[in-house]
C-alpha cells in the first residue's frame, strides 16, 4: 500500500475507533446512538477528509509542543551545565567581565562563607586535522585546593594520583582532564594530545585523565575538559583573572544575608547571585526569539482549528438531510449540538494525542538547528537531548482539544438550528449565494478587530514583552480572516475574467464555484491566507532587518578584511586572540592599518549587553557611523579625553539613556562613571552595546585580548595577496578565519537565515495544514457538486476538462489566499517591526517590501494548492456520469 | 437515426445482479418524437442513458446516425454527446454560477471559445423559448418553467440532430408543462430534430408521435399515440 494511503487509513482507523469507542461508552444515552448511526458512517465514508483533519490538528499541536520543548531543552541544557559546574554553590560572585583572583581571600573572610573556589570557563573548538571539530567547554578550577572538592564531583580515576603528586601536572599550562564522552567519541587515550585553539594559536593539550559522565561531566553535554585554573589563565591569556567564584554558605546561615554581606564587602563592581539566576538570564535572553516562535506555532494551531471548523461544518451541510430526518423523528436541538461538539472533541483528542508524539519527534529535529542559532547569536549551548516535560505535553494536548472544541462549536450551533422541513427539500445542485449588500456580520467583527488592533498597539510592554504587539498581530490576522469573504468577491472581480481568459470554460466555472459557496471557501482561503501572512510577515522582518544590517556593515564596518579565531565572526564561539598579533598583522606587506576590536559580554542592570572596544580614531576616520545623537568628532574627542562611551540605539531605548547621561559600570577596577557622548545605530547585539575606546578598555579592564582584527588595505591593494599572507603566516597556528567585507555580509545573511530556520519550518507547517484544508474542502465541494459534475459530463465536458476545472479552482483558492495573505502579512510585518521588534530589541528597523517572500509565496502557494487539488480533481473526473446525475 | 439491436444492461454481480434491460430492439426514425413510458424500475431511464451515450450497454449494439456508440472510448463518447445530442433533465440542472445566456452557451464553450455567431445563436434560442429579455438573469432569478426553457435552449445550441429529455415536465406545473411540450414539438417541426422523451405523464406522452412502453427491461408496447391512447 502506498505510504500516504496507509497513513490516511491509519488515521481514519484511529478516529473511527475513537468514535466507536465513545458510542459504546455512551450507549445508554441517545448521544451514543447518534454517534453510532450518524457520525461513524459519515466519517467512515469520508476517510481521507477525516484523516486530513486529524493530521491538521496533530501538526498544529506538534509544532506548538516542539517549540516549547526545544526552548525548555535549551534552557535546561544551559541550566544543567551551570548546575554541574557550580555543584553545591549557593552563590556566585561575578563582575565586569572577570576579576583578579585575590578577591577569593576577601570572599573567604566574609562572615557566613563556608567555602569558596575560583572558576574560569572558555568554549573553544577541538582542531583535529581535516575535521570541523566540536566545541569543547574548558573549565578552569582549583581542584588541588580543599574547597573545590566540596563543590564538584569529577568521577575521575586519575585525579587522586594527580592530587597526590601535582607537580608534573602543573608543570605545563597545556595539561587537562578530558570528559569521558568526548574522549570516547574521538578515541583519545591517556597522554594523547588534543589540539585546541587558544589566543596564542592552536596548541596541543595533553590528556592526563578523564572525567566521568556524572557531576561536572554532565556539563555542556559531556563535551568538556577540566584544567587547573592557573594553567588556564596562562593558556588563554587571562592574566591572574578568574570569571567567577563559587561560594558555599555556612550551614544555618541565611543565603540572602550572606549575599548582602558579600556585596558590601566586595563593593561596587561585583555581583553576588544564586547560580540559577544565570539560567534565568539565558531564558530572558531567548525570550524574544521564543515569543516569536510561540506566536508562529499558535498560528499553525489556529490553522488546524480552521480545518476542524471546516470538517465539522462540511459534515453539518452534508448531513443536513439526515439531521432533518432525525429532528423530525424527535432528536432535540441540544442533542444535535452535543453530537457535533462531541465530534469536534474526539477529533481534538485523537489529533492532539498524535500531535504530542509528533511534537517530541519534531523537537528532536528542531533542537539541533535552534541550538546552532542560539550558540551563534547568544550563548554557547550543547543541547543534544529533548527535555521531556510531562505537564507541558498535557498542556499541549489540552490546548489542542480545547481548540478543536472551540472550532467545532460554531458549526455545531449551525447544526442545532437546522429546520426539519427545510432540509427535506433539496435541489441536488448547490445554490449560489448572491452578493450581500451593506455590512455583513463578518465585516462588523472585522472592523471591531481593527479597532482592537489600534487599541493594542497603544499598550505599553508588560514585563519587557510586547503583549500589545502580539495581541495586535493576532487581531489583525483574525480581521483578515473575517474580511476574507469580501476580499474574495473583490479579487474574483479581476481574477475571474483572467481565469476565464486563460483556462477558457474551466477557468470561468472554477471562478464561479469559488464565490458560490463563499462560506466554506472563505474558511479554506482564510486558513491558507494566515499561513501566507505568517510567511510574508517574517519575510518583511527578515528583508528589512537584513537590509538595515547590511547597510550598517557597509557604512560602519568598511574594513577590507576581518580576522577572527576559531569562528568566522566574533560571537559566542570565537576564541579571543592575543593583542600582540596586531603589530604582526600591521607589519604584513599590503596592510595599511589594523584595528583591534574586543567584544565582551557584560551584565548591565541585570541584562546581558555587550561591551565593545575599538580604536575609534580609526573607526571614525574610516566608517560612516549613523549618529542618532551626537557627532563623530565630538564623540572621538570625548572618548579619548573623558573616557566617554557611545551606546547603541537599542541600548539607549532599553535603558532610557542618551547623550549626556552617565553610565555607572562595574569594572575590575571598581565602579566607574562613563559619560554617554553619542547614540549610534549598531546591530552587534539585540540586547544593546556600550562602545568605548580600546585605550580606555585595556587600561580599565586590564585585558589586551582581541576578538576581531579589522584590516585596511590601501586603495588598489591586492586583497587576496594579503589574505594569503595572513593565512600562510598565522592561519594554521591561530585557527584563523579571514573574511572579506563581502563575506562578512554573507555570514550575517547566513546567520539570520539560520536563526529563522525553525520559524520557516513553522511557516511551512502552517501552510501544509492549510493546504490539507484545501484538499479537504475540494473533496467536500466535489461531493456536494456531484450532480452538477454529472450534468457537465453529460452535456459534453471531457474528464480532463473536469480535472482542469477542479484544479483551476484549487489554483484560484491558492492565488486568492496568497494575495490576501500578502496584504495581511505586510500589515503584520509592520506590527512586527515597529512594535514587537522595537520592544524586544530596541532596534528601529525601517520597513522594506519583502519582494522575495512575496514572490515565493505567490509562486509556490498557488502551485501547492493546484497540487493539492489533483486528488479531488481526479475524484471528480472519475465520477460515473449516470450515478452522478442521480446523486442527491 | 437510432437503432438498438438486442441491447442488454446488467448491474452488479452474483446475487446482486440486476438485469435492467433484456435484449431491447428499437428503431427510431429521423425527426420522430418518441416518448418512453413505464413504471419505476422498468428500465426506461437505463434505456434513455444508453441512447444518450451516457452509459454503455452490457450486450447488443446501439447505432446513432450510423455510428456504433457501444465501442467508443470515454472521450469519444463525451464528444459524441456534446456534438450530436441535446439533453434536458427533470431538475433543469443549470449552473447557478452562470447567467441564462452562458448556461445556453456552455456546450459551445466546452467545444471552443464562444464566438460572436455563437452568442447570437444562443440569444436567438432564448428569444425562441420566450426568454429574450432574461439573457443576463442569474438562474436563481428564474422560475421553474423559465429554467427548463433555458435548459432546452442549451440542449439546442450546437444544433444536435437528437434531443433527449428525461421527465422534462416532471418538475413543472401543468400549464408550464404543456408550454414546454409545445416548445419541444415546435423544435421537432422547425428543425427536424429527433426527440426521445422519458415521462411518467400519460398526457405528456401523447404529445409524441409514438409511445414506447417499457416494463421489466423489455419493450411491451410500441405504437402511435392514437393507438396507445385508445388502448388506455
Amino acid at each position: 500500500m502506498n505510504p500516504l494511503r496507509w497513513l490516511g487509513e491509519s488515521l481514519a482507523f484511529l478516529i473511527l475507533g475513537c468514535l466507536r469507542g465513545a458510542a459504546l461508552l455512551l450507549r445508554p444515552w441517545r448521544i451514543g446512538r447518534l454517534l453510532r448511526t450518524v457520525s461513524v458512517p459519515h466519517f467512515g465514508e469520508h476517510k481521507i477528509r477525516t484523516s486530513l483533519t486529524v493530521l491538521g490538528i496533530a501538526l498544529g499541536v506538534a509544532v506548538l509542543i516542539a517549540v516549547v520543548l526545544v526552548n525548555r531543552s535549551i534552557v535546561a541544557s544551559f541550566g544543567a551545565t551551570i548546575d554541574s559546574v557550580s555543584g553545591k554553590a549557593n552563590l556566585q560572585v561575578t563582575g565586569g567581565g572577570g576579576f583578579e583572583e585575590e578577591v577569593v581571600e576577601k570572599v573567604r573572610a566574609t562572615p557566613g562563607v563556608f567555602k569558596v573556589a575560583p572558576v574560569l570557563t572558555q568554549t573553544t573548538p577541538v582542531r583535529l586535522p581535516g575535521q570541523q571539530g566540536d566545541q569543547l567547554l574548558l573549565v578552569g578550577v582549583d581542584f588541588l585546593g580543599e574547597d573545590d572538592e566540596y563543590f564538584r564531583e569529577y568521577q575521575s580515576g586519575e585525579m587522586p594520583a594527580i592530587k597526590d603528586d601535582p607537580i608534573a601536572f602543573l608543570n605545563s599550562s597545556t595539561h587537562l582532564i578530558l570528559g569521558r564522552k568526548v574522549a570516547d567519541r574521538y578515541g583519545f587515550k591517556l597522554h594523547d594530545k588534543i589540539p585546541i585553539v587558544t589566543p596564542e594559536g592552536v596548541r596541543e593539550f595533553e590528556i592526563w585523565g578523564f572525567v566521568g559522565d556524572e557531576g561536572v561531566g554532565r556539563a555542556f553535554g559531556g563535551d568538556l575538559a577540566i584544567m587547573y585554573y592557573q594553567a588556564m589563565q596562562v593558556a588563554f591569556g587571562r592574566g591572574t583573572k578568574v570569571d567567577r567564584l563559587d561560594v558555599a554558605v555556612r550551614e544555618g546561615e541565611d543565603v540572602a544575608a550572606v549575599a548582602d554581606r558579600l556585596e558590601a564587602a566586595l563593593g561596587p563592581g561585583f555581583e553576588v547571585d544564586r547560580p540559577e539566576r544565570r539560567t534565568e538570564r539565558v531564558s530572558q535572553l531567548l525570550s524574544g526569539l521564543n515569543a516569536g516562535l510561540m506566536m508562529a506555532s499558535l498560528v499553525a494551531l489556529l490553522v488546524g482549528m480552521f480545518l476542524i471548523y471546516n470538517t465539522i461544518s462540511i459534515g453539518v451541510v452534508q448531513r443536513k438531510k439526515e439531521l432533518g430526518i432525525l429532528r423530525a423523528l424527535g432528536t432535540t436541538r441540544r442533542q444535535t449540538l452535543a453530537l457535533f461538539t462531541l465530534e469536534g472533541l474526539l477529533f481534538g483528542v485523537v489529533g492532539s494525542a498524535i500531535g504530542v508524539g509528533l511534537g517530541i519527534v519534531l523537537a528532536k529535529f528542531l533542537l539541533r538547528s535552534m541550538t546552532e542559532s542560539v550558540s551563534e547569536i547568544y550563548v554557547q549551548i550543547a543541547a543534544t537531548d529533548v527535555h521531556i516535560d510531562a505537564p507541558l505535553l498535557v498542556g499541549g494536548f489540552v490546548l489542542g482539544v480545547l481548540g478543536a472544541l472551540a472550532a467545532a462549536l460554531v458549526p455545531a450551533r449551525e447544526a442545532m438550528r437546522v429546520s426539519p422541513i427545510e432540509t427535506l427539500r433539496t435541489s441536488g445542485i448547490v445554490e449560489s449565494q448572491g452578493p450581500r449588500r451593506g455590512l455583513t456580520r463578518a465585516d462588523v467583527v472585522a472592523l471591531l478587530l481593527v479597532a482592537a488592533t489600534i487599541g493594542f498597539l497603544q499598550l505599553p510592554t508588560i514585563g519587557g514583552q510586547p503583549v500589545g504587539g502580539f495581541s495586535a498581530a493576532m487581531t489583525t490576522t483574525l480581521a483578515g480572516a473575517m474580511l476574507t469573504p469580501r476580499l474574495i468577491r473583490l479579487l474574483m472581480g479581476g481574477l475571474g475574467p483572467l481565469a476565464a481568459r486563460l483556462l477558457k470554460v474551466q477557468g470561468r466555472l472554477a471562478a464561479g464555484n469559488l464565490t458560490r459557496d463563499l462560506t466554506r471557501n472563505s474558511i479554506t482561503i482564510g486558513a491558507l491566507m494566515i499561513g501566507v501572512a505568517l510567511s510574508v510577515s517574517i519575510g518583511t522582518f527578515m528583508t528589512s532587518f537584513q537590509r538595515s544590517a547590511l547597510d550598517w556593515i557597509e557604512q560602519t564596518l568598511p574594513a577590507d578584511l576581518f580576522v577572527t579565531s576559531a569562528a568566522s565572526m566574533a560571537n559566542a564561539r570565537n576564541v579571543p586572540l592575543d593583542g600582540a598579533l596586531r603589530e604582526q598583522l600591521a607589519a604584513l606587506p599590503g596592510v595599511e592599518n589594523v584595528e583591534a576590536v574586543r567584544i565582551l559580554e557584560y551584565t548591565y542592570q541585570g541584562r546581558a549587553v555587550e561591551l565593545l572596544s575599538s580604536q575609534f580614531e580609526i573607526t571614525v576616520k574610516r566608517a560612516r557611523m549613523t549618529f542618532l545623537e551626537g557627532d563623530a568628532d565630538t564623540a572621538l574627542r570625548e572618548m579619548l579625553q573623558n573616557e566617554a562611551v557611545i551606546v547603541s540605539e537599542n541600548f539607549a531605548r532599553r535603558f532610557g539613556v542618551g547623550r549626556g547621561a552617565v553610565l555607572t559600570l562595574d569594572t575590575p577596577d571598581g565602579t566607574r562613571q562613563f559619560p554617554v557622548t553619542a547614540v549610534i545605530i549598531d546591530y552587534t547585539s539585540d540586547q544593546g552595546v556600550i562602545a568605548m575606546d580600546r585605550s580606555v578598555y585595556t587600561r580599565v579592564w586590564n585585558d589586551t585580548l582581541v576578538d576581531t582584527f579589522k584590516l585596511y588595505v590601501p586603495p588598489g591593494g591586492d586583497l587576496e595577496a594579503v589574505r594569503r599572507r595572513i593565512a600562510d603566516r598565522f592561519g594554521e597556528k591561530h585557527a584563523l578565519f579571514v573574511l572579506t567585507n563581502a563575506e562578512v555580509k554573507q555570514e550575517v545573511v547566513a546567520i539570520l537565515e539560520q536563526a529563522f530556520v525553525v520559524m520557516h519550518a513553522l511557516e511551512l507547517v502552517a501552510i501544509i495544514i492549510a493546504v490539507l484544508g484545501v484538499v479537504n474542502a475540494l473533496l467536500a465541494s466535489v461531493l456536494d457538486r456531484t450532480r452538477e459534475l454529472g450534468v457537465l459530463r453529460a452535456i459534453g465536458m471531457l474528464r480532463r476538462q473536469v480535472q482542469r476545472m477542479v484544479m483551476a479552482e484549487a489554483g484560484l483558492v491558492g492565488l486568492t489566499s496568497t494575495l490576501i495573505g500578502i496584504g495581511v502579512g505586510l500589515v503584520l510585518g509592520v506590527i512586527l517591526l515597529d512594535y514587537i521588534n522595537l520592544a524586544q530589541t530596541g532596534w528601529y528597523i525601517p520597513f522594506r517590501l519583502p519582494l522575495g517572500s512575496m514572490g515565493l509565496t505567490l509562486a509556490m502557494v498557488p502551485i501547492a494548492a493546484v497540487v493539492a487539488g489533483w486528488y479531488p480533481a481526479r475524484q471528480a473526473a472519475a465520477l460515473p456520469v449516470t450515478s452522478a446525475l442521480e446523486y442527491e | 437515426m437510432i437503432r438498438l439491436e438486442g441491447v442488454t444492461k446488467t448491474y452488479g454481480e452474483g446475487p446482486n445482479r440486476v438485469e435492467a434491460l433484456r435484449g431491447v430492439d428499437l428503431h427510431i426514425a429521423p425527426a420522430e418524437f418518441v416518448s418512453i413510458m413505464g413504471p419505476s424500475g422498468s428500465g426506461k431511464s437505463t434505456l434513455l442513458n444508453l441512447v444518450s451515450a451516457l452509459d454503455r450497454p452490457t450486450g447488443g449494439k446501439i447505432t446513432i446516425e450510423g455510428q456504433d456508440i457501444s465501442t467508443l472510448t470515454d472521450d469519444a463518447l463525451t464528444l459524441f454527446r456534446r456534438r450530436r445530442i441535446g439533453l434536458i433533465f427533470q431538475f433543469f440542472n443549470l449552473l447557478p454560477t452562470l447567467d441564462a445566456l452562458h448556461n445556453v452557451l456552455l456546450p459551445v464553450m466546452l467545444e471552443r471559445e464562444a464566438r460572436g455567431e455563437d452568442v447570437e445563436r444562443a440569444r436567438g434560442l432564448l428569444e425562441q423559448v420566450g426568454l429574450g429579455k432574461r439573457t443576463h438573469h442569474r438562474i436563481h432569478q428564474l422560475s421553474g418553467g423559465e429554467m427548463q426553457r433555458v435548459a432546452l435552449a442549451r440542449a439546442l445550441v450546437l444544433g444536435p440532430k437528437l434531443l433527449l429529455a428525461d421527465e422534462p415536465t416532471g418538475n413543472l406545473d401543468s400549464h408550464t408543462g404543456e408550454a414546454m411540450l409545445a416548445l419541444l414539438k415546435g423544435v421537432r417541426d422547425q428543425h427536424g430534430t429527433t426527440i426521445v422523451m422519458v415521462t411518467h405523464d400519460r398526457n405528456a406522452a401523447l404529445v409524441a408521435d409514438r409511445q414506447v412502453r417499457v416494463k421489466d427491461g423489455t419493450i411491451v408496447e410500441d405504437g402511435a399515440a392514437a393507438r396507445l391512447a385508445a388502448g388506455a
